[in-house]
């Protein structure tokens, strides 16, 4: 069953879809479906996709060896190859679970899980597609021994370590091809974006037999002291780590087949079809990562959807400077450059700023902006509100757009800190202690530019309506005409969490005609219901940002408040209060509903008569 | 193979008894959208004759649907399906109208001598679903099939058509007192949910007058708002041992499955036996009275359902999955309690209150912070008691419901073998 959940409905149904109507009338039977018309074909694939009972596994072992073969084409895969096994799991995307490939093969050294990850084209260049699975297959190695959260960083750590050395080879081949002398190719630091010293090349890393954690921390180390650029990134990742990865012997099994996975894929730019892939597969990383930590109620992480609503309300330009004071892995940043690209700017001319707290995603943030060759960001470490490390001589840095997700309703976020804050940050009020909400969104506030700054924060409703200081807080927004959109977003959206959010827009500069005003979206109906979790569709994200941009009513989903009316309010911002959804709710009409119960219990009693009329000629009392 | 014949009946066969020959159907590809002709859907024919509401539009100009339209006092048997279900069969009335049938069901046409619906009877009667069972033919385990022989090979004891009719009669008197009784369940479930939204949200009639907004809707001006932590005295969770599949006797010791709560209703029924190795913990007995919470459940629909014990076999415990809220008695009324967890404001607040995405949880605390309109003690009861009244009548109407079944099983059974002999005048029985 693992097996079979690797693939994508669609993709089952592409997969299917390759077959003749006898084959799929012979697999129905087989798994005993009801099919409805079995001269449909629709109808056989529907039923085989729909059915909780059919493993996609079996069901494959089934077919023949040009069935399969087609079905590799199908799904973009390669065709070759004359063992059925060796068809099947490359359809079914890599190895099996944790079973073959952690505790038992960690012993036997080169296991399961390295052979049975997807073949590799022999030649020509990788799909993002293959890329990302593959990628992902290295997470097989790791898996079942220990927690995803632990074992992530050394997967980011190697490809990361594997990208830089295979660009530099690539840099310094070329390099000699234009008749440069060697020494200069492989030495001559000015010449690579990175310069790889060689303990740090992959080549050499493939070398290393024994001591290999050890290995790895020294070309970590050694890569850092030659590009000033890298500071801490990998100074993080300890590959010697007894705790996570076992003692020597283990981590010798384990991370050399690692180092033996990732030597199979070359990361140079001539290999990859499109020059942005790795960034977007590491992004594929970071979110099946988040999607594992969130099955067992972990991990933090917005999904993309709702950042990329909010860069579509933030409308980023090229010329901005914009900040994340949250930034996680950084993927909101990157959606803003990804935004100014799909709309023909320069990603390279944004300023991208953003903070961490949390170490490893720090470095994780700065290998994403690096391997999404966004090199001129500034993602710094700490602590946003109790140490902003955004600053210069005069103070905070002020940007155009500000955009975040900080956690939700954080406890301990730092009031010790607020009321002698030396950025005078929290002058609308001190939220309450266990809820740092609002300290994120005044820190936004107060580095927004006066000119045109605008911002996109992700909350809990809570900070619509609830009372105390954080009624004071709403109240000094409103005065000063702070707010320009409150968006309720459906429940259930986020990983861990089934709370419902609400995206508020907020502006230092609102446009004349929406002065006094603001904008109420209760896009709370609009959703895919998912198993686990709800998600937003794509014409989900469009409809809320095309009326946001309008800023009219829109009748049961969106209308523009005037700050008085708010005010008449006590401040409430319940967007149920402004915008209902609800159609007229039907409500039963009681005494018509009891008036219809009469009328069945009449004919329910004129059934029975007759009935008892029978019963009793036949002898029954 | 079919037992004694009553004396004026006849042993025969379908086949014999036929004004056309068995037909099967034809399958076009359908539209979606309505073409004023129309095509049973294979789950049209069930144990208990046909579903006129499994119909999908037929394609308006395809000759080969045109000619398999049925007509009034057709019957349509299935021919490929579970063993289970081959050979269930329905009665076409005459709507809607024009009808075709799909391939997989085969049309019989009856002579005058034969009563359409005594047929229908006798097909799905104990010994009709026998032989079909017996006879169907298939290699592929789940799906089996018969053919026109097998259909034509149904044994038949015949009566006289007068007796047919009125043993078709008989059997229709109670498949309409059935239908009925459905009906009047479902319409009570209609009432008790219009005059629950309406006593909730307004309170007891002519009692209030004026209403306050609060931040989970209107509520009469009289009434508290209140968290949920401070009517409640306790809050007791249950235990999960590894339990035997089974139920438990009448002297052992059982723990409730989730089920026996997330459905709002409390069911003894789903539970498993405690292994005798195991020590019983009474303290976490389920007792007549208490409200019970799903606590945690893989699908949200189902987390924060609440079921209200009425009554109970003894000896049965609360697991892991489920907590029991104990109300403080002089606030909280524990039916009404169990009332305000199904409403929608106040259920709304348990589902926000649920974490991870797998499993999903309500914790205690977030149980405590739900936020309840809460009358005054006597509205509180009072409310509750036109519900229970509304609940025992259902609950006497499934009973009977369940009574009729029965009757109408053994009369099925009875008058399709001659078992039991119906009163026909003398001249016609002849």
């Amino acid at each position: 069953m693992a097996l079979s959940s690797r693939l994508t409905p669609q993709q089952r149904r592409a997969a299917l879809e390759q077959l003749s109507r006898d084959r799929l009338t012979s697999l129905s039977d087989h798994f005993g479906l009801d099919v409805g018309d079995r001269r449909v074909i629709q109808n056989h694939v529907n039923a085989i996709v729909r059915s909780q009972s059919v493993d996609f596994g079996v069901l494959l072992g089934l077919l023949k060896r040009e069935e399969l073969q087609a079905i590799c084409g199908a799904l973009g895969l390669d065709q070759a190859g004359r063992e059925k096994e060796v068809l099947v799991q490359r359809i079914l995307g890599g190895s099996g679970e944790s079973d073959s490939s952690s505790g038992k093969s960690q012993k036997n050294g080169n296991g399961a899980a390295a052979q049975m990850a997807p073949d590799l084209p022999a030649t020509g260049k990788l799909t993002v597609d293959q890329l990302e699975r593959y990628l992902w297959s290295a997470a097989d190695i790791l898996r079942g021994s220990i927690d995803s959260s632990d074992y992530k960083n050394f997967i980011f750590g190697l490809l990361f370590l594997k990208r830089i050395s295979d660009v530099f080879e690539e840099e310094a081949e070329k390099l000699i091809a234009e008749g440069h002398p060697p020494e200069v190719a492989w030495e001559d630091k000015d010449e690579h974006q990175f310069f790889v010293p060689k303990p740090a090349r992959w080549s050499e890393i493939q070398k290393v037999a024994t001591n290999i954690g050890e290995a790895l921390n020294k070309a970590c180390a050694k890569l850092e002291e030659q590009n000033s650029t890298l500071d801490g990134i990998l100074a993080g990742i300890d590959f010697n780590d007894e705790r996570k990865l076992g003692d020597t012997k283990n981590r010798d099994t384990v991370l050399s087949r690692l180092v033996q996975h990732f030597s199979k894929v070359s990361l140079r730019n001539s290999s990859l079809a499109e020059p942005d892939m790795l960034g977007r597969a590491y992004e594929y990383l970071i979110e099946k990562f988040a999607d594992d930590a969130g099955k067992k109620g972990g991990e933090f992480y917005t999904p993309k959807k709702v950042v990329e609503l909010i860069v579509e309300l933030l409308r980023p330009t090229e010329d901005m400077r914009i900040c994340d004071p949250t930034c996680g892995s950084g993927g909101m940043l990157i959606e803003c450059a990804n935004y100014v690209k799909r709309h023909g700017g320069s990603p390279r001319k944004l300023s991208l700023h953003g903070q961490e707290k949390n170490l490893g995603t720090w470095a994780i943030a700065k290998m994403n902006m690096l391997l999404h060759g966004l090199s001129d960001h500034r993602i710094e470490k700490g602590d946003t509100i109790r140490s902003p490390k955004l600053v210069d001589a005069s103070g905070l840095l002020l940007y155009d757009r500000v955009i975040a997700n900080p956690p939700f309703s954080l406890d301990e976020w730092g009031v010790e800190v607020a009321e002698a804050d030396a950025h005078g940050r929290f002058r609308f009020g001190v939220p309450p202690k266990t809820k740092g909400d609002l300290a994120f969104v005044q820190h936004m506030v107060a580095i927004l530019n006066g000119e045109r700054g605008q911002l996109g924060v992700v909350m809990p409703h809570g900070v619509l309506f609830r009372g105390g200081s954080e009624a004071e807080i709403r109240k000094g927004f409103l005065q000063e005409d702070l707010i320009e959109a409150v968006i309720g977003l459906p429940s259930n959206l986020f990983y861990g969490t089934g709370i419902p959010a609400a995206v508020l827009v907020m502006s230092r500069a609102k446009p004349a005609e929406r002065r006094g005003k603001m904008l109420f979206i209760n896009a709370s109906a609009e959703f895919e219901e998912g198993k686990a979790q709800n998600y937003l569709r794509d014409q989900d994200v469009k409809k809320i940002a095309t009326t946001f941009h309008a800023f009219k009513d829109v009748e049961r989903y969106a209308r523009v408040v005037s700050v008085e009316e708010i005010e008449r309010n006590d401040f409430n911002l319940n967007i149920s209060r402004y915008v209902d959804t609800a159609e007229e709710v039907a409500t039963v009409d009681v005494a018509e509903a009891v008036r219809t119960l009469r009328q069945l219990e009449a004919e329910r009693a004129a059934a029975e008569a007759k009935m008892n009329g029978f019963l009793k000629e036949l002898g029954y009392a | 193979m079919i037992g004694p014949i009553p004396p004026g009946w006849t042993a025969t066969r379908i086949g014999d008894h036929l004004r056309e020959p068995i037909r099967n159907g034809y399958s076009p590809v359908c539209p979606t959208d309505p073409t004023g002709k129309w095509i049973l859907h294979l789950g049209a024919v069930t144990g208990d004759g046909l579903n006129p509401a499994a119909l999908k539009p037929a394609p308006a100009a395809d000759p080969r649907v045109d000619s398999a339209l049925l007509q009034p006092g057709d019957l349509v048997v299935s021919r490929s399906n579970t063993r289970e279900r081959v050979g269930f069969a329905g009665l076409y009335r005459g709507y809607p109208s024009p009808c075709s049938y799909p391939d997989l069901l085969m049309r019989v046409r009856p002579r005058s001598d034969l009563d359409a619906e005594f047929l229908l009877y006798a097909l799905l009667s104990p010994e009709g679903r026998a032989y079909f069972e017996r006879s169907a033919r298939g290699t592929s385990g789940s799906m089996v099939k018969i053919d026109r022989a097998i259909l034509e090979n149904f044994p038949l004891r015949l009566p006289p058509l007068s007796a047919q009719r009125k043993i078709a009669a008989i059997l229709s008197s109670v498949d309409e007192t059935i239908e009925k009784t459905e009906a009047v369940i479902d319409q009570l479930e209609v009432v008790k949910n219009g005059l629950l939204s309406e006593l909730l949200t307004r309170g007891m009639p002519g009692r209030h007058s004026t209403f306050r907004e609060t931040e989970i809707g209107r509520i009469p001006a009289g009434w508290q708002l209140l968290a949920l932590g401070d009517l409640l005295s306790a809050i007791e969770a249950g235990w999960s041992p590894q339990c035997e599949p089974r139920l438990a006797e009448e002297s052992e010791w059982g723990i409730l499955k989730v089920s026996a709560v997330s459905s709002g209703d409390y069911v003894s029924e789903e539970h498993k036996a405690l292994p005798s190795a195991l020590e019983p913990r009474p303290e976490i007995e389920v007792k007549p009275g208490d409200v019970l919470i799903a606590r945690a459940n893989g699908v949200l629909a189902l987390v924060g359902r609440s079921a209200f014990v009425h009554s109970t076999r003894p000896r049965l415990m609360l697991s892991d999955k489920t907590l029991r809220l104990r109300p403080n008695p002089d606030r909280l009324d524990g039916f009404f309690l169990h009332l305000m967890l199904g409403f929608e404001p106040v259920r709304a607040q348990v589902v926000e209150g649920t974490t991870g995405s797998h499993m999903r949880n309500v914790s205690q605390a977030a149980l405590r912070r739900v936020m309840l309109p809460v009358p005054p003690p006597d509205e509180q009861r009072s409310i509750a008691t036109i519900i229970l009244g509304i609940d025992r009548r259902t609950t006497a109407e499934r009973e009977a419901l369940r009574g009729l079944r029965v009757v109408k099983a053994a009369l099925l059974d009875a008058l399709i073998s001659g078992r039991i002999r119906v009163n026909v005048p003398v001249q016609e029985a002849a």
